[in-house]
């Protein structure tokens, strides 16, 4: 994979282009980057037919590792991977180890494994299982096996436990990946985890850059899910900040739960090229059970309006 | 009585059926033709859940149904009214049949009453007592601007017996007048009266013939397929359809499953509409010629066929039965769509290789093949036998076998 960087404003927003990413080798993706985030491998409620229909969808897309994990057998026994067993041939793929729409519960992280929030509860998957699901599922960029299990109430000796545990991982993985004939072009994405402390945090970035890893994903400030809604990127922007300046310019840069419109443009400037986009499901959910009184509210018919939706911001609504 | 060419509503018959009572027409609306006989997708509240006007289109649905009673709570006439009807509302430009609210208020309400001057219900909004009339659900109706809607009926459950069920007969007719008299829109949308009168073959009768009196441009054939014996379910179709006229399309309300619309069409019904097909997508229930699949179940996890290798559909064509298993199981949000597309795929295909054997006049070894395919041990239910039996058709009679090997032997050479 080829990152160009074409311009940095302002503080550290870059715009660039991905080249020769992953098993489709002719796709050039544009950053900031958005992808589409998928339940299943699939975007939640759009079959790959509507999907055609839709301008402007994201090449890249989404799948968390944590919703398929236990249908590892299924997608290998498919043979073609995911994205062609979910009907999304023509996308790239990115596994993430969980899905950031919903809230990771503390625990089931040890040394050897880390917790997966799945079907039917929270469960543990080992290096060794977790090869098995990305040999399956051939994504083009795969996140390394990682603790991210710290928030702003862990203590430093958690976030260092997270940061050993996260390198050691790392190292069975790329071990692994020198003998996986189907991985050959996927592209690995290390985790730089460490919760709060900025000790942890250095350790992870240097250990992980020694490594022959080509992107990063920045985690453990939070559990995931709905109530990141609110996580203050502001408010840790100098921490962060730090973080990426210790991270090389040539490799891009990805961070979950960047949610609200002005939290992305706060995390371009600090230097973050890549976003999911489990925002919108997160927002038609909010929608649908609230009912009404929300200012944007569809389903409230006395502030109906009858004009058409501006055809520049439409998206198929679905109820 | 009844005058000619005065509505909304044309319909030909162009091919019967020479053994049964089956027939293809061709039924023209304001919106766009439609082939009979039909089956109507129900989009209970101005959208078929989990579907785009779009798919429906894509798999050549010309008309479906939609429920007054919701419709008319929510977003209301009114609203509906200034969105220049449904049809705009929803973004469909075709077909659009609505019920009359009626039997939502009879079949979800609890404290619905009715007496002479229409369905008196509580509301389940505001606990105030309302009162749908007959004028109040064509008024609604015509708001809605459905291309076919439906008189008020006085329903009864298909299970009553006694003098109550001739009460709701007559009421029935005499709510028909009162439709018709309310009816503001009578050049572009069409009200069907419903033939009611329980499970007495002479109420059935009596009912027809004097619905046939009145001016209308087609009929429907109501309070059925509500729990009753099926034994007494077909004899009813059976006879209402014989007194009804020929040149006018048959509704049969609320059936749907794909056996009772082979039977019912040879039967002599044109239309069906049925939440089965769409509902049973939704608890992950995939239909197919034998019956239907349960995609939760373990057994697909690897299984890489489509659902039914002969569908044409877009799921059909781009998913396996155990990608489908696997979102089934992890309720990821598109595995409704996925199995509502090609279950309404199913329903339709079924409904064009009925009318294309009617149009080759062979209907009967359809049928014949039909009933093998899904009871493969010749354990056919026994009011499809007899159902069959009284319209010519034998369904244990071997000749079908005959029949496979002929077009097996067809398509080779």
């Amino acid at each position: 994979m080829k990152f160009n960087i074409q311009c940095v404003r302002g503080n550290q927003a870059r715009l660039g282009y991905l080249a020769e990413v992953g098993c489709h080798g002719n796709k050039t993706l544009e950053t900031p980057l958005c992808m589409l985030y998928t339940k299943g491998g699939s975007a939640p409620y759009i079959t790959a037919e509507v999907l055609k229909k839709l301008q402007d969808v994201p090449s890249m897309a989404h799948m968390p590792l944590n919703q398929v994990a236990s249908f590892q057998e299924t997608i290998a026994g498919f043979k073609d991977g995911i994205a062609k067993f979910a009907a999304l041939d023509n996308q790239l793929v990115y596994t993430s180890n969980n899905d950031p729409a919903v809230e990771v519960p503390t625990g089931y992280n040890t040394k050897t494994g880390i917790g997966l929030w799945g079907k039917g509860g929270k469960t543990q998957l080992d290096c060794e299982g977790y090869i098995q699901c990305i040999e399956a599922m051939i994504p083009d960029w795969f996140q390394s096996m990682s603790d991210a299990d710290t928030d702003s109430t862990s203590t430093n000796k958690r976030a260092g436990k997270a940061v050993e545990r996260t390198i050691k991982f790392l190292d069975l993985i790329l071990e692994n990946l020198k003998t996986s004939k189907t991985l050959e072009k996927s592209v690995l994405f290390g985790s730089i985890v460490g919760g709060y402390d900025m000790g942890a945090r250095k350790k992870c970035i240097c250990e992980t850059v020694a490594r022959n890893v080509q992107g990063f994903v920045l985690e453990g400030f939070h559990r995931l899910g709905p109530s990141t809604e609110d996580f203050d990127i502001k408010q840790h922007s100098d921490f962060i900040s730090n973080i990426i300046k210790l991270l090389p310019d040539d490799a891009p840069r990805l961070m979950h739960n960047v949610w609200r419109p002005d939290s992305i443009l706060i995390a371009i400037e600090l230097g973050i090229d890549v976003f999911d986009s489990s925002y919108p499901l997160y927002m038609l959910k909010f929608i649908l059970s609230l009912g009404c009184g929300a200012e944007i509210s569809m389903l409230n018919f006395e502030y109906c309006d009858l004009d058409s939706i501006p055809s520049d911001c439409w998206s198929y609504i679905l109820t | 009585m009844a005058s000619k060419g005065s509505h909304a509503l044309t319909f030909k018959v162009i091919a019967e059926c020479s053994t049964t009572k089956a027939r293809v027409g061709k039924m023209t609306l304001p919106h766009n033709e439609v082939n009979t006989p039909v089956f109507m997708p129900v989009g209970t509240q101005g959208t078929l859940k989990s579907m785009l006007p779009e798919q429906l289109k894509e798999l050549d649905c010309r008309i479906m149904l939609s429920n007054t009673y919701h419709l008319g709570n929510r977003p209301g006439a009114e609203l509906l009214e200034k969105a220049g009807g449904l049809h705009k509302f929803m973004n469909w430009d075709r077909n659009l049949l609505t019920d009359s609210g009626g039997f939502q208020m009879v079949s979800l309400l609890k404290l619905a009453e009715i007496t002479e001057e229409g369905v008196k219900f509580e509301s389940p909004y505001d606990g105030s007592e309302m009162m749908l009339t007959p004028e109040k659900s064509i008024e609604i109706q015509n708001a809605i601007g459905a291309d076919i809607i439906m008189q008020l009926d006085d329903v009864v459950h298909s299970t009553t017996t006694g003098p109550r069920v001739e009460e709701a007969m007559y009421r029935t007719i005499r709510w028909l007048d009162r439709c018709l008299k309310a009816h503001k829109r009578p050049h572009d949308q069409n009200i069907f009266p419903i033939v009611q009168g329980g499970l007495d073959a002479e109420l059935r009768k009596k009912c027809a013939q004097e619905l046939t009196k009145r001016d209308v441009a087609g009929f429907a054939i109501g309070g059925l397929s509500g729990g009753e014996e099926k034994c007494y379910f077909w004899r009813m179709v059976d006879v209402s359809t014989d007194h009804l006229p020929s040149q006018k399309p048959r509704y049969l309300m609320g059936v749907g499953f794909a056996e009772d619309l082979v039977v019912c069409s040879a039967l002599g019904c044109d239309m069906y509409d049925c939440v089965f097909p769409t509902r049973t997508a939704r608890f992950g229930n995939a239909l197919v010629p034998t019956g239907s699949l349960n995609l939760k179940h373990k057994s697909f996890s690897n299984d890489y066929r489509p659902i039914d290798e002969s569908c044409e559909c877009s799921t059909c064509k781009q998913y396996t039965r155990a990608y489908l298993h696997m979102v089934a199981q992890t309720t990821s949000p598109v595995t409704c769509t996925l199995l509502t597309v090609h279950n309404v795929a199913y329903q339709l295909n079924l409904m064009r290789s009925i009318q294309n054997s009617i149009k080759e006049d062979k209907f009967p070894d359809f049928i014949k093949r039909f009933f093998h395919v899904r009871h493969p041990d010749g354990h056919y239910p026994e009011w499809a036998v007899e159902a069959l039996k009284k319209v010519n058709v034998n369904l244990n009679e071997l000749s079908h076998k005959n029949n496979c090997t002929d077009s097996v032997n067809k398509v080779k050479s």
